[in-house]
């Protein structure tokens, strides 16, 4: 069940900018906001956070933890070799690897965190507000009498409703 | 960012979507069938070395390592530049890198791909070379040798091109969901759809779209830094002088970075004029990109400098002798082409006229990656051919085998190039958006 909804269409980002300043005024809360970039200073989650940076590290720790465990692992536990009588387990001489896991890794997590927190892959066609990219800029809203009125004080392309 | 003011919004979806739509043109289907026809001298090639192994090459018993190592580095070496400018210029703010990250990056994946492929063919017999440098639990129960620097080359090679793979395809999401609702062909659209992977640019997909690529940037640069570093330990933990030294990691991240830079400004000058992008790509950034270049050459010229100082001041005469047979012996001529190519002729861009001429530099650019081709081949043939054991020289010329696989590695560069310039936004074209009007 979607809720009803308003979506108004701005033409560039000035109006968009000015329209989300205006709303601050009127009071109304900005359900969404869809732009064909990233437009600076508008974040309507107000909260910073570091959930990506989070997921990434602890894969990055894991992947670091695993590589110098599994070079131990094969070079002392279940195949010694000698080569030449050097040592069998010198960690500067795992570093090269573990660093390069640890990273690939890290980046990994990065990417999954992404899709966790930005819901996605999705089906684009459920997409029920837009089709995207299309240079619009789009701010979506409750309906309501206070957002009827903040829409008529702006200057906007269009409206939809949903319902 | 755009000069031209002039530019809207919609002149950038219009420019962009007219060149996914576009059919290519008779000029497309000629280099692609060059590039097949180099890519079949390199086909033939592989196959003499997989049916004869490596004895068909140039190789000897003192001169061990040959062309195709040198060729290895120096597509891992072209790789560099594409993270340099998307990742380190990001994490600098640089926001003139907008217009020419992707086709840089699009570079590295591909040159790190054929530096496989070289890694690959130079092992001779590839099937084996599967449980020499893969740990997976053979039925002979052995596993790889972690201290050796060929298995480092590996998972260093390996993880970069998957990182760069992940940052690339990171940065291309939005122009996909971009390009899912301009192309025509049912078909494609269906795949941009999917690899689009829904994103249509809600302000919480923006907010850690954002945070997402600058956490993969941070991991972009530290892991670029490490790789070169990797292959020069190839040379540099043999105890063999001339390789055997400490300047190794600094000289080849510099080097990478310096050919890389040559190489972009290649594809970007080939860029412009097959796609008439002149508004988008400008002087102003040939200017940039010609004084990182210049900065790099300075350091490879300080490097090359360390290097004949270290190798005097150590005293040891193993030493000298490998620098003194660099700048006298037989490769002498090559050596010094080098130092033309990388050291001298790149001083032509203190010249503000000469950086802002985009045809100076394509050429300075097609003769410093030639420069830093044979650069590498010095590296690597100048401190093998004289054996330990008085006047004894093994003269090495690369056989027609590794010409021709040197050949078809620019072959399959090309070929898949062209493939990326022509199904891929060859532009960041949400950053150009943002760019527009500021």
């Amino acid at each position: 069940m979607t809720k009803s909804k308003i979506i108004v269409y701005f033409s560039n980002e000035d109006k968009l900018r000015y329209a989300i300043d205006k709303s601050k005024i009127y009071n109304i809360r900005i359900i969404d906001i869809i732009s064909p970039f990233p437009i600076n200073n508008i974040n309507i989650e107000s909260k910073k956070d570091y959930k990506v940076g989070i997921i990434s590290f602890v894969f990055g720790v894991i992947a670091f933890v695993t590589t110098l465990f599994f070079q131990w692992w094969t070079s002392i536990i279940d195949y010694p070799q000698n080569i030449g009588g050097k040592p069998f387990f010198t960690w500067i001489f795992l570093i090269p690897i573990t660093y390069e896991l640890t990273l690939l890794s890290a980046a990994i997590g990065g990417f999954i965190g992404f899709l966790i927190y930005s819901r996605l892959p999705k089906w684009r066609e459920n997409n029920e507000y837009i089709k995207s990219m299309r240079d619009e800029f789009i701010i979506i809203l409750n309906t309501g009498e206070k957002e009827e009125i903040f829409i008529r004080n702006i200057d906007n392309v269009k409206v939809k409703r949903t319902f | 960012m755009i000069d031209n003011n002039n530019i809207s919004i919609n002149d950038v979806s219009t420019k962009f979507s007219s060149i996914i739509n576009d059919k290519p043109g008779r000029r497309f289907y000629y280099v692609i069938s060059l590039a097949l026809l180099f890519t079949l001298f390199g086909i033939v090639g592989a196959y003499y070395t997989f049916i004869e192994g490596v004895g068909v090459f140039g190789l000897n018993t003192s001169v061990i390592w040959g062309l195709s190592i040198a060729s290895f580095i120096f597509w891992i070496g072209i790789g560099h530049a594409g993270t340099l400018i998307s990742a380190i210029l990001y994490l600098f703010n640089q926001k003139w890198r907008s217009p020419i990250h992707r086709s840089a990056e699009a570079m590295t994946i591909i040159a790190v791909i054929v530096a496989g492929l070289f890694l690959l063919i130079h092992t001779g017999r590839p099937w084996f070379a599967v449980y020499w440098l893969f740990p997976y639990s053979n039925q002979m129960g052995v596993w790889v040798n972690f201290s050796s620097p060929l298995i480092w080359d590996v998972f260093a090679v390996l993880s970069y091109l998957c990182l760069s793979l992940i940052f690339w395809f990171f940065g291309l999401i939005p122009d996909l969901a971009f390009y899912n609702d301009k192309v025509k062909s049912r078909f494609k659209k269906w795949l941009y759809d999917i690899f689009s992977i829904g994103f249509y640019g809600s302000n919480k997909q923006w907010y850690y779209y954002r945070k997402t690529y600058m956490i993969l940037a941070g991991l972009a640069t530290a892991m670029v830094i490490s790789v070169h570093t990797i292959v020069s330990f190839d040379f540099a933990v043999t105890i063999l002088p001339g390789w055997h030294s400490t300047i190794f990691p600094v000289y080849f991240v510099a080097g990478a970075i310096f050919s890389g830079l040559a190489f972009v400004i290649i594809l970007l000058v080939i860029i412009r004029y097959s796609y008439s992008l002149e508004d988008y790509i400008n002087r102003s950034h040939f200017k940039k990109l010609n004084k990182i270049l210049l900065a790099m050459s300075i350091i490879i010229c300080y490097s090359y400098i360390m290097e004949f100082f270290t190798a005097w001041f150590s005293g040891n005469e193993m030493e000298q002798v490998v620098f003194i047979e660099r700048i006298s012996g037989t490769y002498s001529l090559l050596y010094w082409f080098s130092i033309f190519a990388n050291v001298v002729l790149p001083q032509l861009l203190w010249s503000k006229r000469v950086r802002e001429s985009i045809s100076i530099s394509l050429i300075i650019s097609i003769i410093v990656t030639i420069g830093m081709w044979i650069e590498r081949f010095i590296i690597v043939v100048s401190s093998l051919y004289k054996s330990i054991l008085p006047d004894k020289e093994f003269l090495y010329v690369p056989s027609w085998v590794e010409f021709s696989l040197l050949l078809g590695s620019f072959g399959i560069f090309i070929i898949l190039f062209m493939l990326f310039i022509r199904y891929f936004p060859i532009m960041s074209v949400y950053e150009l958006k943002s760019g527009v009007n500021k």
